[in-house]
């Protein structure tokens, strides 16, 4: 590859957008993701839930390829991305019907050059049959794959959705769904534990495979940089190591951050050169980021200040004793709940033990810190050899927040509005402009092309069919692809 | 034995008829641990269709007989007594076999207790309310709370993902549908072909998911204070053993 591709698949964020070769090319799992791919393959309802970035539509597309490539294989996958507009907007008997729809579509398509067809009117009877009808001719179970089914701040039509899961689950039938921690409404009919297997995407350093994961990625993302950027004073896996857990495990976030490294100009890849990064991420992405989340959050967007309170106060404190965990009162937890669940989203924090003693009586929920973040909080902003031993180490008691101390007890969350479609689609075009909350945005003339052809809001972009945008003038096929994935990333979460 | 037989069953050896009982667990347990590794490894289609789910079931069965043995001699003594007795008839039901509903289960309407309960209102069944409030609430916050933060793998690293209070719940919800899905392979209920529903990853999926329920509670019942139990570290041992053990390649 050259570094030009290299750098443009760098640029790509989403595992959705990735055509099949590159794909391969670029993703690497570990001991623990082949756990869960099997469990996506094999029979029986799941939920694989895991915050933005850490993975799921990756593990869910590979299970999805593994099963069309092995013509023996017993199962016949349909992936299907639920990033739909019309679906966002709709719930009820609509929902499903739309939803009917796409499934009709896409199964369609996948038998376009078989002898096999599938025609169903879009109700969820109709489709019922047809699949088993389909499973029975193919004589293969069907698994259905939906990606990015149910999000926290949309919740209108999520009941809907759980009942078309259990009701197309059945023998010949295997249903699957990423969802982001925080879903809580699952409607009447869904028991969550007892009508799937919920499978939570988490990667942390005690995991086997950890290091040697994500060195991995490095290797075939930025092969240049791994031949020639290492020292002996951080070997790849040293590196690779760490920046994972200072991004908490997340894959899309570890991707942000070797990119700020390989944009540094040092010969060699130091602890100077971390450091530096990470307050760049800190002050480029992770702040930006929470603003970028808040408009598409629905009736949880006041929560998103008190979630920057608590962030504010839980890094200050953490970063004066220069440790990366902290154990948080469950009372405090259970009344900021939904602040908490926020900012694991935005990698933040990650819940690495739900429940742990307090030296001062109760219990705690433990989180681990982001590193970036917490860096910016450590008096001098350096990461000294010191510190890189102390936050590579697990051995520091997490610090401590108490029910009745004062750091939390301020924070207080706003009754909440009724259910909102997501700000972001009434913002002005000029919102997707590259910037730091933005940094896959638009380029100044690309808007003012847009504009000029009557493409004045998010919602205008995203509703226009690609044939109208390709009819822009300098504006051709794979433009209008960027801005769809652009577009795209700024309304899904 | 297997790390996860000595976890399950414990390796410390009880004497007398509680002592014979334990052992014939253990050494049941021990076989049918090693049949599904062997199957996993080795086993074609039809073989993991045919008998992943009746090995799978019988390490839910024997695992769960077992961990009642260790807190409530006197069920499984009974048990014992009854097969020994001279008309034992194992063409006839017997009332005092262990059973699904009343050992494991236990009944979803038991009486709170503000509502006064007297002793035959109190569930003995495992993965019953009253088992949860009197041994395993205490059980897997010892556990949470004594485990070395770098011990115990994969699978502690979700175990710790669990809150306390939903500990039972949630084990009594995975047993619940394990025992389904593994049922339906054995009574061979299907009239569509079995290696659709039971294919190679499906199975595996299964032996995995029971692998790890019986570690789960096993390693919890060794931390409880009503049983006599190995040391922490080798209950750690047997823990991660087993894990590195069923690793699948």
């Amino acid at each position: 590859m050259t570094s030009d591709v290299i750098a443009e698949i760098n640029l790509v964020l989403a595992a959705e957008d990735f055509d099949r070769e590159t794909f391969r090319k670029c993703h690497r799992f570990s001991p623990n993701d082949e756990r869960i791919i099997s469990k996506l393959m094999a029979h029986g309802p799941v939920l694989l839930q895991g915050s933005r970035g850490s993975g799921k539509s990756a593990l869910m597309r590979e299970a999805a390829d593994r099963l069309q490539l092995q013509p023996e294989s017993p199962a016949v996958a349909v992936y299907l991305s639920l990033r739909h507009m019309p679906l966002l907007r709709s719930s009820g008997e609509e929902y499903q019907r739309i939803l009917c729809d796409l499934l009709i579509q896409k199964i369609s398509s996948l038998l376009l050059e078989s002898r096999f067809t599938f025609d169903c009117d879009p109700t969820l009877s109709s489709v019922q049959h047809g699949l088993t009808e389909l499973a029975t001719k193919l004589e293969k179970r069907i698994v259905l794959m939906f990606d990015d089914a149910a999000h926290i701040g949309r919740e209108a039509s999520l009941a809907e959705f759980f009942d078309v899961f259990r009701t197309l689950s059945s023998s010949a039938i295997s249903c699957k769904a990423t969802i982001y921690p925080g879903v809580t409404n699952f409607g009447n009919r869904f028991d969550v534990f007892n009508d799937a297997t919920v499978v939570d995407v988490v990667r942390g350093e005690e995991q086997s495979g950890f290091v040697e994961q994500f060195a991995d990625v490095v290797r075939a993302r930025y092969p240049e940089f791994v031949a020639t950027r290492f020292g002996t004073e951080l070997t790849l896996e040293a590196f690779a190591g760490f920046l994972a857990r200072s991004v908490l495990g997340n894959m899309r976030n570890f991707i942000f951050a070797c990119n700020y490294v390989a944009e540094s100009s040092d010969k060699t890849v130091g602890l100077p050169t971390l450091g530096r990064a990470f307050l760049d991420m800190t002050t480029r992405f992770y702040w930006p980021l929470i603003d970028e989340v808040k408009p598409k959050l629905g009736k949880y967007v006041p929560i998103v200040d008190p979630a920057r309170e608590i962030a504010e106060a839980v890094f200050a404190e953490c970063g004066k004793q220069q440790n990366a965990s902290a154990l948080i009162h469950r009372d405090i937890v259970a009344r900021l709940s939904k602040a908490f669940e926020i900012l694991e989203y935005v990698g933040f924090i990650s819940k690495r033990e739900a429940s742990k003693a307090m030296k001062s009586g109760g219990r705690g929920t433990r989180f681990s810190l982001n590193l970036c973040m917490l860096l910016e909080n450590v008096a001098g902003a350096r990461l000294t050899a010191d510190l890189y031993s102390k936050w590579n180490s697990r051995s520091d008691e997490p610090v401590q927040f108490h029910s009745r101390g004062l750091l939390l007890s301020k924070v207080v969350i706003p009754d909440l509005t009724r259910e909102l479609e997501p700000e972001i689609f009434n913002d002005p075009i000029v919102t997707l402009k590259k910037s730091p909350a933005y940094p896959y945005g638009l380029s100044e003339k690309i808007v003012d092309r847009l504009k000029a052809a009557g493409i004045n809001t998010v919602r205008d972009l995203y509703a226009a069919p690609d044939e109208e945008l390709d009819r822009i003038h300098y504006i051709g096929e794979v433009r209008v692809r960027q801005l769809k994935n652009a577009v795209a990333q700024a309304v899904w979460l | 034995m297997h790390p996860l037989t000595s976890l399950i069953c414990s390796d410390r050896c009880r004497e007398g008829c509680i002592g014979q009982v334990d052992a014939h667990l253990a050494n049941s347990l021990d076989k049918i641990i090693e049949r599904s590794r062997v199957l996993t490894d080795t086993g074609d289609a039809t073989d993991i269709a045919l008998f992943g789910p009746v090995l799978g079931r019988a390490i839910l069965e024997v695992s769960l007989t077992a961990i009642c043995g260790r807190f409530d001699a006197l069920r499984v003594l009974a048990i014992r007594r009854s097969q020994l007795a001279p008309d034992f008839d194992v063409g006839i039901r017997n009332p005092l076999a262990f059973n699904w509903s009343a050992d494991v289960k236990g009944d979803e309407k038991a009486k709170e207790w503000s509502q006064k309960p007297n002793p035959k209102d109190i569930q003995r069944a495992l993965l019953s309310g009253h088992f949860h409030d009197l041994i395993w609430l205490e059980a897997f916050t010892r556990l949470l709370d004594q485990v070395p933060s770098d011990r115990g793998l994969d699978w502690m690293t979700r175990l710790r993902q669990f809150d306390p209070d939903g500990f039972t719940a949630r084990m009594r919800a995975d047993a619940e549908r394990l025992f389904s899905e593994l049922s339906k392979g054995i009574h061979h209920e299907f009239v569509i072909p079995l290696t659709n529903q039971y294919d190679r990853g499906t199975v595996l999926d299964l032996l995995t998911r029971c692998w790890e329920f019986a570690a789960i509670i096993g390693i919890t019942a060794c931390y409880s204070p009503v049983v006599y139990n190995s040391p922490p570290h080798s209950v750690l041992d047997f823990f991660e053993g087993a894990q590195r053990s069923l690793a699948l390649r």
